[in-house]
């Protein structure tokens, strides 16, 4: 089974959140772990870059080297990673001390994705920083799949919403420069129109003045692959937060989200880091444990169906 | 304001449901789009006015007051199918560009539907007229891995059942079959 998976480059998920503190790192890391165990290779890289922790969500000490030597040197990125407590995990941390890696020029963030493509694992497991700053935003999109993570919380909910349109904006800058001049014109005559307005409102203005530049957004749009975690769900209720965000980003931005899953608040989780250990290792029956397992499933499935149809 | 209601949601899109939805499908539906734009609602929360969102209710109550009603609904089903044909309404614009491409090819001929209608039976029938994928996504725009996913009988390669539905349809209409009777057809071997 695993002979000629290897010369396949590895499916990128980044995940990524609104607002700081929703669990994101907890979630990126977990999710490799769960990966791992179902004996899939994965490797955690750790793209938050001004404040990278995720070593310490996979009980992991501090990295002796980091993605900061891939920009200085000349090296393979697979000698950048360390290896975990399990044979199929391995982690890529980010400097948290180099001053200017928080704040990368495109050339640096292209040479990043360009080799994450070539780390030899199953998947790749980006854990981005919180909010929308221009790196954030961009190794999101340049990511196969991503993971919005969100909690059951007004400001999260309200931060990850402004996520998405700074994600929806973000990649207007894809589209050719002509066409991109017209869209920012086109978003900005809206805005002044009416002070907050929806995203799909904007494409079909886009429809109704420029189609042919509307179809390559449209088109873009389509091809994003974002996928939602509830995550830190108290009462039952919280889960139902998911579908009815589904809903809502489709209607507002015209964006279709896929719903991955929730995940249980679990005090358990701070206890696993105090001791500088990883969750899904040492509290395997958990609930939350489960579920996280069930989540890697589906992304496998996805993975497969995808490369079955390609 | 009246600028930005050019594009008006069908009573269909309003309440988030397929137009060949069920009675009992429209109530789940009325209920759970009620949720989630309830004032106070967590998963609207930032998006929306408190005024906006009494006019979305507002309007998911207009909705649901219609298709709740077997004779309005038909009444209602009519006329947007009416709007759609006659004249060039907004709201079909975006999905009749799609769904009304004629055929690939100019000299495609009208097929006649197949007693029995899957994934396979269709790519015979497109091979046969010398069409390949790359013509039909380049006419409709669908990516191909989707149209692969019509041949191989895998629905949940979609996004959504819309998806499924309005690509089948597409796919239908390249090769010369009827859509809707194409759709009937298929999805009577393939459960999504």
């Amino acid at each position: 089974m695993g002979s000629n998976k290897q010369q396949m480059p590895p499916q990128i998920w980044a995940v990524a959140s609104g607002k700081g503190g929703v669990g994101k790192s907890f979630v990126a890391a977990n999710l490799a772990m769960a990966l791992a165990s179902h004996e899939k290779k994965a490797v955690l890289v750790d793209l938050d870059l001004g404040s990278a922790n995720a070593h310490t969500c996979l009980g992991i000490n501090h990295p002796s080297t980091t993605l900061s030597d891939l920009l200085h040197q000349k090296i393979n990125i697979n000698t950048l990673v360390e290896r975990g407590h399990h044979p199929f995990i391995g982690l890529i941390s980010g400097a948290s001390d180099d001053l200017n890696m928080a704040n990368l020029k495109h050339y640096q963030k292209l040479k990043i994705i360009r080799n994450l493509s070539r780390l030899d694992a199953d998947y790749v497991i980006l854990d981005l920083g919180a909010g929308t700053g221009f790196n954030t935003l961009d190794f999101f999109l340049a990511a196969d799949q991503g993971i919005l993570v969100v909690m059951p919380e007004p400001t999260s909910i309200e931060n990850s919403y402004r996520f998405i349109r700074s994600m929806l904006t973000r990649q207007l800058k894809s589209l050719p420069k002509a066409q991109q001049r017209l869209a920012y014109h086109v978003y900005q005559e809206r805005q002044s129109l009416n002070h907050i307005q929806s995203f799909a409102s904007f494409v079909a203005a886009m429809v109704e003045k420029h189609p042919e530049q509307a179809k390559l957004i449209q088109n873009n749009i389509k091809q994003l692959r974002v996928n939602l975690i509830v995550n830190q769900v108290f009462e039952p209720s919280d889960v139902k937060l998911g579908d009815g965000m589904k809903v809502v980003t489709k209607k507002f931005f015209g964006l279709d989200m896929n719903l991955l899953g929730h995940l249980y608040h679990d005090t358990q989780v701070i206890q696993s880091l105090k001791q500088k250990l990883a969750y899904y290792q040492t509290f395997p029956q958990c609930r939350n444990a489960t579920y996280l397992h069930r989540l890697a499933a589906r992304i496998i499935t996805k993975r497969e169906q995808e490369l079955r149809l390609s | 304001m009246s600028h930005r209601m050019a594009k008006q949601p069908t009573y269909y899109e309003i309440l988030n449901v397929s137009s060949e939805a069920s009675a009992l499908g429209i109530v789940k539906a009325y209920r759970e789009i009620k949720e989630i734009y309830q004032p106070g609602s967590l998963a609207t929360y930032s998006l929306y006015s408190e005024e906006e969102l009494a006019k979305i209710n507002e309007r998911i109550e207009e909705a649901y007051l219609v298709l709740s009603n077997p004779e309005a609904r038909r009444v209602y089903d009519e006329q947007i199918n009416l709007a759609s044909s006659s004249q060039p309404d907004k709201v079909k614009t975006r999905s009749s560009q799609r769904i009304h491409v004629k055929s690939c090819k100019p000299g495609v001929e009208k097929q006649a539907l197949p007693e029995y209608v899957d994934g396979k039976v269709l790519r015979q029938l497109r091979e046969s007229q010398g069409i390949t994928l790359d013509d039909i996504a380049k006419k409709t725009n669908i990516p191909k891995l989707y149209l692969q996913a019509i041949e191989v009988d895998d629905a949940s390669a979609f996004p959504g059942h819309f998806y499924f539905k309005s690509y089948l349809q597409q796919y239908a209409e390249c090769i010369g079959l009827d859509p809707q009777q194409t759709w009937e057809a298929y999805q009577v071997h393939v459960k999504d």
